[in-house]
């Protein structure tokens, strides 16, 4: 028998078709293919998913979710499972990654409401537990998209700030802590 | 030659016919600011005097004159001298040129014309003729002179031997010292035959001569080594002179370079050490995303524990309903019957169903071995005991599959719990505390990394420091490039190792030759003092000796000439320097010989150390003072005096110089035209100091009214002011 975890890395999470140019291109190569040679090396990110990754991240610290579109015209995936995120990057000086998944699962593990007796019990399927987990994991990310777009459209240099998004995560540490560590907000550009 | 009068038309700058200078025979001046017509000035008396060339060119034009032509206009350019050398004579070169259309000019051909005055009469001669004659281009070489660096006419090595060879009488002894030589190893030959066929010396003699011609072999060998180390010597005694001028720049040059170097490998390692962690990157790559993931992984801990907690309690709970199920099976007891008499019954399972069944059929008590008839009381007994038997077996089977049953029921399917709390326990121990450490890790980097920031600011601060150095470094060396400054710090040390080896070799030549002299004389002395038999022999010798001593005797005075000939230069040249530097420190002039027979002029302090380094004004002070020197050789040997034109040739000098030195070359009776931008102020002639000089002077400018940006515009005026 298959492992939830499995299971789950089987899937392709899908997102909004409108965060492809707004978001996902901005800070990676996503759409322009991989071996494009010069234009790409100015992006922050490879793949696409790596812009996922840290949308899910920045839903999962605000706990906060946003449905997706219910149009699935409207919706996208990456055509490349989650067991296969953070395997593929290949360009000078990044080292990879597989084990943020298991985080990444358990944080839906623990944040998705899952009758898991039940589904040991036999009364619910795995299948049901798994669409649930990539579900909230959608909105989890689709949340994170719309904050880095909102970010973005007040300000497009926000991110291209070296320390911006790991200043963003940090804020997520201060407010639960409530100390004056780092900024909130990155300073401007200009 | 004395040059009287020089009239320029249409030349360049000089528009129109009326452009003429008059000159005395001692010092003229002509005075112009940038760009009034003084190179043009001397340019047109170059052209004049430069009998090679037979095409006019266009743009020796004026421009102005040009722009003004019509179409169908002819003109002519010209230059035009004259001047006294035996008697008065001129000379003029000019072309012609024709305006065909709007952009088209038709140059004609040089001309060339000559005068000549014998008695009263004026006759056409070739021009050509007239200048290679009277001022060739040898003289040429010696007498004009454009801006201050063309003033070391010796930089070419050939100059010196020309000199010489026009100027003294050592040409001559040139033939005396081959012939002599040529006699003296004629009767040297001539003697030394004769010896051989001398009865009494003949076989001394063979040896000796054999000994003496190879000696003379070596002797000679030696001396061509001798010539070639002293000359390689001169070279690298020259060349570190160059390099001396510059080692110091050159040392600091390289320091500073080790000091750049060293500070920009600093700055590279920093910079590499900064963005060694890539933020954006660590964020994935190494996970720095889950700086705030503690409190998520402790939800997912707990719910995980929680989880196998309630699914443990439930199996639990549910393992043992089942045991009181089993339980309850097991406690439904028999209830034993009683015989008649109250005595028990024996157990179901005795006697066995075969005893019984055997029993019924053979319809007898096989126990008591009383007879059972088929429906006796025995008989039902039996069979009662029988059938319950059967009873009891089924009843134990039912029993028995019913407790499976119970025991079989699960009440959990699948492990995924199990599965999430070994994920959980998986995530626990080192990896939390990994995790819980990543704020640490990242706080770290960033102060770390400000602080190389830190010291990167300062690196590249000190980096900047060290390349305005340099800067100032170049611009204090002049006119000297990064690349000689790096290379001449290279070379000095193999120089100075090449110069030091070839010394010790010279030495070393110097001290075998003179041995193989001795040896020479030895043998000399021997063969002197062999003693021939034939008289006929013994004159022989004789005319031998008294040729070889004048051979000798010529070859020395051939050595003898050139040294006081140099001598002679030197001292007037002397004279000139300490006349034009007044009362300025001049040093010394020496003319020294080169071992590959040119000659160098070099300047010492009176007690013998060489002034390396002349500044600009002590070097042409020193040249001109060549010059006159060489002048004056050439009046004396040639009874002709030729002017002296120099163009901008004093820039080094300071004011006072200037003066000074013009007042002493006014005094000198010797024709010197100079062209020079000395005694202007802003434009403007400082009159009270030539009020001071006694000698001519011109002042050229451009014309009031040009356009600066319209050369045809441009036209030069002279005004004689003195």
């Amino acid at each position: 028998m298959e492992s939830l975890y499995e299971l789950w890395g089987k899937r392709n999470p899908e997102w909004e078709e409108r965060y492809q140019d707004s978001v996902i291109s901005v800070f990676s190569d996503y759409g322009r293919g991989v071996n494009q040679y010069q234009e790409v090396r100015g992006k922050i990110y490879g793949a696409g998913y790596e812009v996922f990754i840290l949308a899910f991240f920045i839903g999962l610290y605000s706990n906060k979710t946003k449905p997706l579109i219910e149009d699935k015209a409207k919706r996208k995936h990456f055509g490349w499972a989650i067991s296969n995120w953070g395997t593929g990057e290949s360009r000078l000086g990044r080292t990879q990654y597989p084990r943020l998944r298991e985080y990444m699962f358990a944080a839906l593990i623990a944040r998705t409401d899952i009758d898991f007796i039940a589904l040991d019990k036999g009364e619910i399927t795995q299948r049901k537990v798994v669409d649930d987990l990539i579900t909230k994991m959608e909105e989890y990310a689709n949340y994170g998209f719309d904050y880095i777009q909102e970010k973005l459209e007040d300000n497009p240099n926000f991110f291209f700030k070296e320390t911006a998004f790991l200043r963003v995560f940090l804020g997520f540490l201060d407010k639960e802590e409530d100390t004056e560590d780092f900024d909130d907000v990155p300073e401007s550009l200009d | 030659m004395i040059i009287k009068e020089i009239r320029i038309k249409n030349f360049r700058s000089y528009y129109g016919d009326n452009n003429i200078f008059e000159f005395s025979d001692g010092l003229t001046l002509i005075l112009g600011d940038n760009g009034d017509g003084k190179t043009t000035f001397f340019d047109a008396l170059q052209w004049l005097f430069n009998t090679t060339i037979d095409k006019g060119n266009i743009d020796h034009m004026s421009e102005m004159r040009r722009s003004k032509m019509e179409i169908g206009e002819k003109e002519e350019v010209s230059v035009a001298m004259l001047f006294e050398h035996d008697g008065e004579k001129s000379v003029e070169k000019s072309f012609s040129v024709e305006r065909v259309s709007e952009d088209f000019f038709r140059v004609g051909q040089l001309v060339y014309r000559g005068y000549e005055t014998f008695g009263s009469e004026r006759i056409q001669v070739s021009g050509k003729n007239l200048i290679d004659r009277c001022y060739d281009a040898f003289i040429q070489r010696f007498s004009m002179f454009k801006g201050e660096s063309e003033l070391n006419v010796f930089d070419n090595a050939t100059a010196l031997k020309d000199l010489v060879d026009k100027f003294s009488d050592i040409r001559k002894f040139d033939d005396l010292v081959e012939y002599t030589s040529s006699f003296e190893e004629k009767a040297n030959a001539a003697y030394l035959k004769e010896m051989k066929s001398d009865r009494k010396v003949a076989g001394e003699a063979k040896s000796l001569e054999l000994q003496i011609n190879r000696l003379a072999e070596e002797i000679s060998t030696k001396k061509r080594d001798i010539k070639d180390k002293t000359t390689s010597l001169e070279v690298f005694s020259k060349r570190l002179g160059e390099l001396e001028e510059n080692q110091e720049t050159s040392e600091r040059y390289k320091d500073i370079q080790s000091r750049l170097k060293n500070k920009e490998e600093k700055r590279r390692k920093l910079k590499a050490q900064i963005s060694y962690i890539d933020y954006n990157h660590a964020l994935l790559d190494r996970m720095w995303v889950l700086c705030a993931f503690p409190d998520v992984l402790q939800e997912f801990k707990q719910k995980c524990s929680a989880l196998s907690r309630e699914k443990r309690k439930q199996e639990k709970d549910y393992e043992r309903q089942k045991a009181i199920e089993i339980g309850k099976l097991e406690a439904v007891k028999e209830m034993q019957g009683a015989l008649v008499n109250g005595a028990p019954e024996l157990p179901w399972y005795l006697p066995n169903q075969e005893t019984m069944e055997e029993m019924l059929n053979d319809h007898i008590c096989k126990v008591c071995g009383r007879p059972a008839e088929e429906g006796s009381e025995a008989y039902n007994f039996m069979w009662q005991k029988l059938e319950e038997y059967k009873r009891h077996i089924a009843l134990e089977a039912a029993k028995k599959s019913q407790k499976e049953a119970i025991e079989e029921k699960e009440l959990f399917k699948f492990g995924n719990i199990e599965s999430l709390h070994n994920l959980s326990i998986s995530l626990s121990g080192s990896n939390e505390s990994q995790v819980s450490g990543l704020v640490r890790e990242i706080s770290d980097r960033m102060g770390l990394v400000e602080r190389l920031t830190e010291d990167l600011k300062e690196v590249e601060q000190q980096i900047q420091d060290i390349i305005d150095e340099k800067s100032r470094l170049l611009i204090q060396a002049g006119n000297v490039s990064e690349a000689i400054l790096e290379k001449d710090f290279n070379d000095i040390k193999g120089l100075f190792e090449q110069k030091g080896r070839a010394e010790v070799r010279l030495t070393e030549l110097n001290g075998e030759l003179a041995q193989l002299q001795t040896r020479m004389d030895g043998l000399q002395k021997q063969m002197d003092a062999l003693n021939p038999a034939s008289s006929q022999v013994k004159v022989y010798r004789d005319v031998h000796r008294v040729l070889e001593e004048i051979a000798k005797a010529f070859a020395f005075a051939k050595k003898e000439n050139l040294r006081r000939f140099l001598a002679e230069m030197q001292d007037k040249a002397n004279g000139y320097l300490e006349q034009l530097s007044a009362s300025d420190f001049h040093g010394e002039i020496r003319l020294r010989q080169t071992a590959d027979d040119s000659t160098e002029i070099r300047l010492y302090s009176s007690n013998g150390t060489e002034i390396k380094k002349p500044s600009g004004s002590q070097l042409t002070v020193m040249y001109i003072s060549v010059l006159f020197a060489i002048s004056d050789f050439t009046q004396e040997k040639r009874d002709e005096d030729y002017p002296l034109v120099f163009d901008a040739a004093t820039s080094s000098f300071g004011d006072s110089k200037e003066e000074n030195f013009y007042n002493v070359i006014d005094n000198l009776k010797k024709q010197c035209i100079i062209v020079t931008k000395d005694f202007i102020t802003k434009g403007r002639v400082r009159f009270p100091e030539i009020e001071k000089l006694t000698c001519c002077v011109y002042r050229i400018k451009k014309a009031d009214g040009f356009d600066s940006k319209n050369m045809a515009t441009v036209r030069t005026t002279i005004e004689k002011i003195k």
